[in-house]
């Protein structure tokens, strides 16, 4: 167990390491002076120059990936063009509206989906699984700003005093205030979470055990929530894993549509404004979030499953390393 | 009174079981059976033959879109043929035991062995936890599971087929059922653990006085088990009796087909017998004998008539009009 979440933590930190190589090179490969961009149209000669050296954007690229690497083990990000401010700074400042409105989505999609699976689990086929799945492919098939607009309609008509403003989790009136920005968001996924946790269950319910578990003299409740739900978590996981990822991508769009301060109002200002370190910051923040999910997916799926942990020990006998390790050992043998 | 009299006389009476699929095929034409306490009774037949669709229906098990259409199952003489689910629950896994074909796909993969035995006293027993634990490890040793402390605390892929099939042995016997079905319990298992699991039943029989009903194909394994034997074909009974009666003196067509394919020592150099292939799979209602096809000594009758059961000596009986004499 410790074994594979080292395991699994060490490639986390691989896979973090290459893509912050990667999008500090890629911001490195597009054209543009950023000093020129910094100091405008009627900037002499001169004092770009200056600014160039202040900057560093005339080193040569190893040096500028070890300076990058340095200040990213310290903490340091770089520091905004456009804003003038510490890149960690004004992250900071708008992290938690989005990461609020996406655990407000989050949750939202479980609370919604899970019930809904499980009453369309009940009996494939029938009216109400048919109506359940109409409904929320329906939803499937709007996207989230298209979603947004018509719940602003529909929010505005009723007047139920849903607006959408600043704030995170922490701040009172929260659930209100977010609600409309974290249906949008909710709505189009509750479909993809509640399909696949419905059709986990639906092939839980013929396997053999189920059966098995009817022959021990199990109740209903029982055997779907000792047996069949639990064995339809794997996939459930995976897929809200996915779905928390996309979350945080969505909300970028969504932010627009309702005017929140987070991190996806500061990313689309950031790339107009050809700001490159805040650009780079935000996109390695949103990586880093959606690997962390990956790898918290892995190890509840591990819990849940321990055949998982046993067939990622299993494909480790065909590493490379260990075939190595396997051979040195065999040629020892053969010496003795 | 009639009632009492099969209280007191049968484990398992099933009286004229129909079982049809959601289409109308008849799955099961025409079962009755008999299981008396003690007793080994085996269930034998093709494939399609509906013996395992019979013990589905005895346990309450069918799959979703078969239903029983005729007939009744007496469970200690209390009718279980259309019985609330909660008394279902009360039976099962207390008083009927059941033992499945593939032990790998009858376990839950995600739980630890120890575990889902566990669940059957949770389920039927107010026993604290100590005693519960105590009364799997009692039970796991009882099957023949050794170093059952640490067999306990693994997940079921961790276990060879023959300790899979103990467990789900283990997990029928644990409350002391009055009555186990075994349906088909050696088929994914090599011959020596094969032959380690019919002693198995064999001793739990003998230890708890539990009535065993035994589905098989392989006479092989019927004949070193059960007192008595019913062949089934095609959802029918076409022969009943003792196994050594009907070893010995097989007396419908089938029967003596289906025992003379069985390679022997005996038989070293000679042809098998082969059985002529079903060539149509009737599912609609008998009408007449549903052998005919197959039967190298069908006459005229066969094609026209059902037969009823014929009666040799005591309870030895056969359908077939060869025997109306």
């Amino acid at each position: 167990m410790a074994r594979y979440i080292l395991q699994k933590a060490g490639q986390m930190l691989i896979t973090l390491l290459l893509i912050v190589f990667i999008v500090f090179i890629m911001f490195e490969l597009i054209p543009g002076n950023p000093a020129r961009i910094m100091l405008g149209m009627n900037a002499s000669q001169e004092q770009i120059t200056a600014l160039e050296l202040e900057l560093g954007i005339n080193e040569p690229l190893p040096l500028k990936i070890k300076n990058y690497f340095a200040g990213l083990i310290q903490g340091d990000l770089g520091r905004s063009i456009r804003f003038d401010k510490p890149v960690g700074e004004l992250i900071g400042a708008a992290a938690p509206t989005t990461f609020s409105l996406a655990i407000y989505a989050f949750i939202l999609i479980i609370v919604l989906s899970v019930p809904l699976a499980l009453l369309a689990a009940r009996k494939q086929g029938s009216f109400f699984d048919n109506s359940i799945r109409f409904v929320t492919e329906t939803t499937l098939a709007i996207p989230p700003f298209f979603m947004a607009i018509i719940l602003m309609l529909i929010f505005r008509t009723t007047q139920l005093g849903l607006s959408s403003g600043q704030g995170n989790l922490a701040s009172p009136g929260f659930l209100r205030q977010f609600l409309m920005p974290a249906l949008a968001i909710a709505l189009s996924r509750v479909a993809m979470a509640m399909e696949f946790l419905r059709d986990a269950i639906i092939e839980q319910k013929r396997m053999f055990y189920t059966r098995a578990a009817v022959g021990k003299g199990a109740t209903k409740s029982r055997i779907l929530f000792f047996h069949i739900f639990r064995n339809s978590l794997v996939p459930f996981v995976t897929v809200l894993g996915l779905i928390l990822a996309e979350v945080f991508g969505g909300s970028i769009i969504i932010e627009q549509v309702f005017l929140l301060p987070g991190l996806g109002r500061l990313l689309v200002t950031a790339v107009e404004a050809r700001d490159f370190p805040l650009t780079q910051g935000i996109i390695i923040l949103i990586a880093i979030v959606v690997i962390v999910v990956n790898f918290l997916v892995d190890l509840i799926n591990q819990f849940i499953d321990p055949r998982i942990r046993l067939s990622d020990v299993k494909s480790e006998k065909s590493n490379l390393w260990t075939q190595l390790s396997y051979k040195l050992k065999f040629r020892k043998d053969i010496k003795r | 009174m009639q009632n009492d009299l099969t209280k007191s006389e049968y484990i398992l009476k099933v009286e004229h079981l129909k079982v049809v699929s959601a289409q109308g095929a008849e799955l099961v034409r025409d079962v009755s059976l008999k299981i008396k306490p003690g007793e080994i009774v085996g269930l034998v037949g093709e494939s399609g033959s509906g013996k395992s669709i019979s013990t589905m229906a005895i346990a309450g098990i069918l799959p979703e879109g078969i239903s029983i259409a005729q007939g009744n199952i007496f469970f200690k003489g209390q009718d279980i043929t259309r019985i609330t689910a909660q008394d279902r629950c009360k039976i099962n896994g207390n008083q009927l035991g059941i033992i499945y074909q593939d032990a790998s796909q009858s376990l839950n993969p995600l739980i630890r062995i120890g575990k889902q035995i566990d669940e059957v006293l949770k389920i039927h027993t107010n026993l604290n936890p100590k005693e519960r634990r105590n009364r799997v490890y009692g039970t796991m040793r009882a099957v023949n599971l050794s170093d059952v402390e640490k067999l306990a605390k693994r997940y079921p892929h961790e276990l060879s087929g023959g300790q899979r099939q103990r467990v789900l042995i283990a997990m029928a016997i644990i409350n002391n059922p009055e009555l186990l079905i075994a349906d088909e319990p050696t088929t994914a298992l090599d011959v020596s653990v094969q032959a380690q699991i019919i002693e198995l039943i064999k001793l739990i029989n003998f230890s708890r006085k539990t009535s065993v009903l035994y589905i098989s194909h392989d006479f092989s394994t019927v004949k070193k088990l059960c007192d008595r034997v019913y062949v089934l074909y095609q959802g029918i009974p076409v022969e009943v009796g003792a196994t050594t009666q009907i070893i010995m003196q097989p007396q419908h067509m089938y029967t003596k087909l289906l025992l003379e394919s069985i390679p022997t020592p005996e038989k070293r150099g000679q042809h098998l017998m082969i059985m002529r292939a079903r060539t149509k799979d009737y599912r609609g209602s008998a009408t007449n004998c549903l052998f005919a096809e197959r039967c190298p000594k069908v006459f005229e009758r066969c094609r026209q008539e059902l037969p009823d059961m014929y009666e040799m000596c005591d309870g030895h009986q056969a359908a077939c009009f060869l025997l109306d004499k």
